[in-house]
């Protein structure tokens, strides 16, 4: 018999013993937690050091030697920029798992650089001036992501399907979708916001898009001139701050960078790779791939690995041996326990494999991104 | 009694009985889930003046503290187990009530607490792909491959289809 899961999961809590706590129960405890707090701070005359650290990643591209996605910008397409005299042309990577976003700066906001790759698309992050995400550690102090308040993506030649995107109003020499605002999730939580995008045909069958935070409500002509902006850097291969000495059977580079597949904001120190056991098509994209990797209806196989700076150290028992608080995802820290790796195998793989898998990793030294390693070489 | 103490007192009072619930599917021991949430509740109020959304915090911080509870040494957690009480026989059922209940019961913890967090949080209390990351301080990359592994893991474990309604997800995220 079919179960519709959030009934189950009513079911399942239903028929609860009475409860062994009250309302003054919980009020004691605060009271009382907070009455040690004060009494330890009182004691030690200052609030606990909070492990902090820092980590960059670097991104590679998964582009096989000699393919034939290159595109190189067309000068019909930049026709509307008339100011890139001094501005290096941008041409996509001839090689996998390379970058070429150039820093740039479009009034106060920054295209970063390459901060993910992979065999269909490279991404850039766009940072605005200020705080990012809030973020508290364990003592209770708070720190802040960067302020990335989108992304430029320039996919492949043949990767990105325009269709959807020409359907947008046309804006310049792209289309302009302003990001609309949705469905609260809760009474008296702020609405979120759709993505606002910005597509254009930066070369002969290659498309570009640059992506913000529709609740910011960026207008068409500013993501316009992030697009006419775009600037190319000499090919480089993207490094990671990990090294794999034993990778799963069948098991490939798939993604690699400072940010993950979801592009989140990331602190100085991070670094990305995911393998992928399979070919996955990158073809009639309409924007970039999270998860899942889903070809013909079936997931393929996937494990992501993450280097996070141990801010909060939030994770258990933080040794000197990889460990898994459970099944699925394990964890290694740096010798100095500043960063660690997270390695989510997300069932494909046995927690044995997985500690095997973690203890093979060499960490660079993830302060210095000199010392990092070429992702094709990371994972070989 | 001061305001803060009125305050958290009123939320207490409203929010106890959802975070046990929540608690208790994380970990699947109702005595190991209510000291989760009294632990939650406990750092919650120490907070209280500087968190702005507290069924946030207190709902992150009841997952965190579930599923410490089921990283506990056995030797910790035996007391709790031999202490917990026993679930009261449904004496009003005459039909498959209770046995449904066992069997979900038993298919949630055949699967690890941090996919019942994720399924948890996602399907009960209906919290977006990005809170429920927040709330597990997790990539949402993990949140998305658990979701795909747990619903794959409960169904195995069920021997039936399970599948996510779309209106109770809706009302669900509604509340």
């Amino acid at each position: 018999m079919p179960h519709e899961l959030s009934d189950m999961l009513q079911e399942a809590k239903s028929d609860a013993p009475p409860p062994r706590y009250s309302v003054q129960d919980a009020l004691t405890a605060g009271r009382k937690r907070q009455q040690r707090r004060r009494a330890l701070w009182a004691g030690t005359g200052s609030a606990a050091v909070v492990l902090a650290v820092a980590g960059a990643v670097a991104v590679p591209q998964l582009l096989p030697e000699g393919n034939n996605r290159s595109a190189t910008v067309n000068a019909g397409a930049a026709a509307t920029n008339t100011e890139k005299s001094a501005k290096a042309p941008f041409a996509y990577p001839s090689t996998g798992f390379s970058g070429t976003f150039a820093e740039y700066t479009v009034g106060d906001l920054t295209v970063d650089g390459t901060v993910l790759v992979t065999p269909g698309y490279q991404v850039a992050s766009i940072t605005a001036p200020g705080k990012g995400q809030a973020y508290e550690d364990k003592n209770g102090g708070r720190y802040y992501a960067p302020n990335v308040i989108g992304h430029v993506v320039t996919y492949a030649k043949g990767v990105f399907d325009p269709a959807k995107a020409q359907k947008d109003p046309k804006a310049g020499a792209g289309w302009f979708h302003e990001g609309e605002k949705k469905e609260a999730i809760k009474p008296g939580v702020p609405a979120p916001y759709a993505d606002s995008t910005y597509t254009w045909e930066y070369a002969d069958d290659a498309w570009a898009q640059v992506i913000v935070q529709g609740r910011l409500k960026y207008p068409a002509t500013k993501l316009a001139s992030i697009a006419e902006g775009l600037t190319g850097a000499a090919e480089k291969p993207v490094k990671v701050g990990i090294k794999l000495g034993y990778v799963p059977a069948g098991f490939a580079l798939g993604s690699a960078g400072t940010t993950s597949d979801h592009l989140e904001s990331t602190f100085a120190g991070t670094s990305f790779l995911r393998l992928i056991k399979g070919d996955f098509p990158y073809e009639n994209l309409t924007g970039t791939v999270g998860d899942p990797f889903v070809v013909q209806d079936t997931q393929l196989p996937i494990l992501s690995l993450q280097v996070y700076p141990a801010k909060e150290q939030k994770y258990n028992a933080p040794g000197n041996e990889p460990y898994c608080p459970q099944e699925g995802l394990c964890y290694r820290y740096t010798a100095d326990k500043k960063f660690f790796v997270e390695l989510n195998g997300g069932g494909f793989i046995g927690n044995t494999e997985m500690i095997k898998m973690l203890n093979s990793v060499e960490f660079a030294d993830l302060t210095d991104e000199s010392t990092w390693f070429p992702a094709t070489e990371a994972v070989s | 009694m001061s305001d803060r103490d009125r305050e958290f007192s009123a939320f207490v009072a409203a929010q106890m009985e959802p975070l046990r619930g929540l608690a208790y599917l994380t970990c699947g021991d109702w005595q190991a889930a209510e000291d989760a949430v009294l632990i939650a509740l406990a750092k919650l109020y120490v907070k209280w003046r500087r968190i702005d959304n507290p069924g946030a915090y207190a709902r992150t911080a009841v997952v965190r503290a579930a599923i410490d509870e089921t990283r506990r040494p056995w030797w910790r957690r035996e007391r709790a187990q031999s202490n917990a009480m026993p679930d009261r026989p449904d004496l009003r059922d005459d039909t498959n009530a209770v046995d449904d209940r066992l069997r979900i019961r038993d298919a949630l913890q055949k699967i690890p607490a941090r996919l019942r967090a994720v399924l948890t949080l996602r399907y009960l209390e209906g919290l977006s792909i990005q809170e429920t990351a927040e709330a597990l301080g997790c990539p949402e990359g993990t949140v998305k491959s658990y979701t795909s592994r747990g619903l794959e893991a409960l169904r195995t474990a069920m021997g039936a289809e399970v599948f996510v309604s779309r209106e109770n997800y809706r009302a669900a995220r509604a509340v």
